[in-house]
C-alpha cells in the first residue's frame, strides 16, 4: 500500500490534522491562561474547552485519514510552488501593512496605495494603464464621500 | 378579520404617501443590502429617528420596506462577488457565486429575486392568518430547544459542506470560538490577550466580510479578466434570464424554503441566516440533482432565498403578538411602534386592529413590489460581472474596509477582516469549508447562552436536552445529519 510511502504522507488531510492539532494545543493553553475560572461546573471555560477537545479529536482523525487513505489531495512542494507561496505571502503582507497605515494616512491615501499594489499584482503598469489607476482612485474617493455624506460615517482621514 | 384586511388594503391604496413610503423604504433596503458590510438592520437603525415625526403607518412602511429590501439585496453581491451583503444571504453564496462563474449570473439573480418574493409573500400570508397559532409553538421554545436547534443548524452544514465531515466540524467549532472572543454573559473576558479592543468581541458583519469578501480577493490573486470571462464560455454565450420552466423545476426547494422560513422565522432569536442554511441542506436532500449543489445549482439559490425572505413576515409574529422580537431588525421596529404608543402584545390585534392590519397588508404589497424593484436592481448590478477582476478587487477591498470600519467606527475592525481573510484563505487551501465557520460565528452567542442556561436550570445535568421532546427531536436530527455522509457513502458503495 502506497499510503505508507513517506513522500505521500504530506497530503492536505494530514497537514490540516497536524496544524489543527497544534492549534488545539495553543487553544488549551489559551483557555487556561486567558479565561478566568469563575462559577460552578458550567462556567466561561466550559464551551471553549469542549470546542478544544472537538478540534483535537477531529485533528487526530484527519491525521489518521491522511496516513491511511489514498484519496487525500497531495501537497506538491517544488521550486515553483515555493516561489508562488512567497508571492502570496508578500501579497497578504501588503494588506497587513495597509491596516497599519490606515490610521496614519487616512482612508483615501492608504486605500489608494493598496489599490496600486493590487493593480500591480495583476500586471497593470501605472504608465501604460494610468486610466485604470485613476478610475480606481476616483472610486475610492467616491466610497469615502458616499459614506460621509449619505451615511454620516466618517472614515479615517488625513486632511478632511 | 376580513373587514380589517379590506380596511388595511384601502388605507394603503388610497394614500399616495403610504405607497411612496414603502417604495422609498424598499429602494433604500435593496441598495444598502447590496453593499457588503452594510445591512438592512444598519439602514433601519439610521432611518428609525426619521420615522418618529411620521404617522405610525407611514413610519412602519418605510422600515418594513428597508427590512424586506435589505433581506433580498444581500443576495446580489452574494451571487456577483461571493460576498453576502447581509448574514441572511450567507447560504446564497454557496451556489450563487458558482452559478455566476459558470456564466449563469443573470439566472441566479432572477432565481434569488423570484424566490425572495415568493418566500416573502408566503411569509406575509402566514403573518396574516396564522399569527396566534405560530406564536403558541414558538412560546414552547426554551433554552434547551434553542441550543438543540442551533446545534442542528451547525450539524447539517458541517456534514454536507465540503468533502470531509471532520473538516466541517472543525470549521463550525472555529466559528463558535470566534464568537467566544470578548466579554461573555458572566462578565468574564475571553481570548482578549490583554487588548481592550478585543473586549467587545468580533462583530458578525465584520467576520462575514473577512470570511468571504476579503478571502475571495486573496484567493483570486491570479484571476485575469472578469468573473464572466472566467466562466464556462458556452454558458456565457447562452446567458439568458430565468425561464418559467426553470423556476417551476425548483418547486421542491421553493416549498422547502417557504416552510422552513415560515417556521424558523416564528422562533424568536433565530433569523434568516439559519433558516436559509437549514432550507438549503434539506433541499439538497430532497433534490433529484444533489450533486449540483455547491456548483451553481438554481435549486440551492431558490432554497436559501425563499427561506431567508420567508422569515421576514413570520419574524414579525412574536414581535406583534407577544412583544418578543424575532431578530435585531424587528427589535428596532418594535421600538418604532412603541414610540407611537402602539404596544405589541396579545391585545394588539384587538385594540389596534386597523393599524396592525394596514401594516401587515403593506408588508404583503412590499413583497409584491420587490419583484419590480428587484428586476431594476439586477439590471444595474448584473454588469458587475463584466468588469475586470483587477479593477473589481481594489473596489471590493475599499468597500469592505469602509463597511468594516462603519460597523462600530473602529480601525481595529480592519485588522480583524484582514486576519479573518487570511485564516479563510488558509482554510480554503487546506480544503476546510468556510460556511460552517460562518454559521458558528452567527450562532455562537445563542449556542453558549442557551447551553449555560439549560445546564444551570437542570443543576448541571445534560439530561434536560434529552427529556424535552422538541429538544430531543432536534438532537436526533443533528445525529442523523452527522451520520448522513457516512450512510450516503455506504449506500453508494453498495
Amino acid at each position: 500500500m502506497g499510503s505508507h510511502d513517506p513522500k505521500k504522507l504530506l497530503n492536505k488531510d494530514f497537514l490540516c490534522g497536524v496544524i489543527m492539532l497544534l492549534f488545539s494545543g495553543f487553544l488549551y493553553w489559551a483557555v487556561q491562561t486567558q479565561i478566568a475560572s469563575k462559577g460552578g461546573a458550567v462556567n466561561s471555560r466550559t464551551v471553549p474547552s469542549l470546542l478544544c477537545a472537538i478540534i483535537a479529536l477531529c485533528s487526530v482523525i484527519l491525521i489518521a485519514v491522511g496516513i491511511f487513505s489514498s484519496k487525500s489531495t497531495p501537497v506538491v512542494i517544488n521550486r515553483q510552488s515555493l516561489a508562488d507561496a512567497g508571492k502570496t505571502a508578500a501579497y497578504l503582507l501588503m494588506f497587513v501593512v495597509y491596516a497599519a497605515l490606515l490610521e496614519k494616512l487616512g482612508y483615501i491615501v492608504s486605500t489608494a496605495l493598496l489599490a496600486a499594489g493590487i493593480l500591480a499584482n495583476y500586471k497593470l503598469r501605472p504608465k501604460k494603464d494610468w486610466r485604470v489607476y485613476l478610475l480606481v482612485v476616483g472610486l475610492i474617493v467616491g466610497i469615502f464621500f458616499s459614506f460621509r455624506i449619505l451615511l454620516d460615517i466618517d472614515l479615517p482621514s488625513l486632511l478632511l | 378579520m376580513l373587514e380589517n384586511i379590506a380596511g388595511g388594503l384601502a388605507n394603503i391604496l388610497t394614500s399616495p404617501m403610504n405607497i411612496l413610503y414603502l417604495m422609498v423604504g424598499l429602494a433604500v433596503g435593496i441598495i444598502v443590502g447590496a453593499i457588503p458590510g452594510l445591512t438592512g438592520m444598519l439602514a433601519i437603525t439610521i432611518c428609525l429617528p426619521m420615522t418618529f415625526g411620521m404617522e405610525p403607518i407611514g413610519g412602519m412602511l418605510v422600515l418594513l420596506g428597508i427590512y424586506v429590501g435589505g433581506s433580498y439585496g444581500g443576495s446580489i453581491p452574494a451571487v456577483l462577488i461571493n460576498t453576502p451583503g447581509a448574514p441572511a444571504a450567507a447560504a446564497t453564496v454557496l451556489d450563487g457565486y458558482p452559478a455566476a462563474r459558470r456564466g449563469y449570473a443573470k439566472k441566479a439573480l432572477h432565481m434569488a429575486l423570484y424566490a425572495s418574493c415568493l418566500g416573502g409573500i408566503v411569509s406575509a400570508v402566514l403573518l396574516l392568518f396564522l399569527s396566534p397559532q405560530l406564536a403558541k409553538v414558538a412560546l414552547r421554545f426554551g433554552a434547551a430547544e434553542y441550543f438543540s436547534l442551533s446545534l442542528f443548524g451547525i450539524s447539517i452544514i458541517s456534514s454536507l459542506n465540503g468533502k470531509s465531515l471532520c473538516k466541517g466540524i472543525i470549521s463550525g467549532a472555529l466559528g463558535v470560538l470566534v464568537g467566544c472572543i470578548g466579554i461573555d454573559n458572566m462578565g468574564v473576558a475571553r481570548f482578549t490577550f490583554g487588548m481592550t479592543r478585543m473586549m467587545g468581541g468580533i462583530s458578525t458583519v465584520v467576520a462575514l466580510i473577512g470570511l468571504f469578501a476579503v478571502a475571495e480577493v486573496f484567493l483570486n490573486r491570479k484571476m485575469q479578466g472578469s468573473v464572466s470571462q472566467n466562466a464556462d464560455r458556452r454558458s456565457l454565450k447562452e446567458e439568458k434570464g430565468l425561464s418559467a420552466r426553470e423556476f417551476a423545476a425548483s418547486w421542491r426547494a421553493l416549498v422547502c424554503g417557504c416552510v422552513t422560513g415560515g417556521i424558523v422565522g416564528a422562533a424568536p432569536g433565530t433569523g434568516g441566516g439559519i433558516a436559509a442554511f437549514i432550507s438549503y441542506f434539506n433541499a439538497k436532500r430532497l433534490s433529484k440533482h444533489p450533486e449540483e449543489f455547491g456548483n451553481g445549482s438554481l435549486e440551492g439559490i431558490a432554497a436559501a432565498e425563499s427561506a431567508n425572505n420567508g422569515t421576514t413576515g413570520t419574524a414579525l409574529i412574536p414581535m406583534l403578538t407577544l412583544g418578543i422580537p424575532g431578530d435585531a431588525s424587528t427589535a428596532i421596529m418594535m421600538s418604532a411602534l412603541t414610540v407611537h404608543n402602539i404596544n405589541p402584545g396579545p391585545n394588539l390585534f384587538t385594540n389596534q386592529a386597523p393599524v396592525v392590519y394596514t401594516i401587515i397588508i403593506g408588508f404583503l404589497i412590499i413583497n409584491i413590489l420587490l419583484l419590480f424593484f428587484g428586476r431594476a436592481a439586477i439590471g444595474c448590478f448584473e454588469k458587475i460581472t463584466r468588469i475586470s477582476y483587477s479593477l473589481l478587487a481594489p473596489v471590493i477591498i475599499g468597500l469592505c474596509v469602509a463597511g468594516a470600519f462603519a460597523a462600530n467606527n473602529s480601525v481595529f475592525n480592519v485588522y480583524v477582516v484582514i486576519a479573518i481573510g487570511i485564516v479563510a484563505f488558509g482554510m480554503e487551501k487546506l480544503e476546510i469549508p468556510r460556511a460552517p465557520m460562518l454559521l458558528g460565528i452567527v450562532l455562537s452567542g445563542t449556542i453558549e447562552k442557551n447551553f449555560v442556561r439549560a445546564m444551570t436550570i437542570s443543576g448541571g445535568s445534560p439530561a434536560i436536552f434529552f427529556t424535552r421532546p422538541i429538544s430531543l427531536a432536534f438532537l436526533v436530527l443533528s445525529v442523523v445529519s452527522f451520520l448522513f455522509p457516512i450512510i450516503r457513502s455506504a449506500v453508494s458503495k453498495k
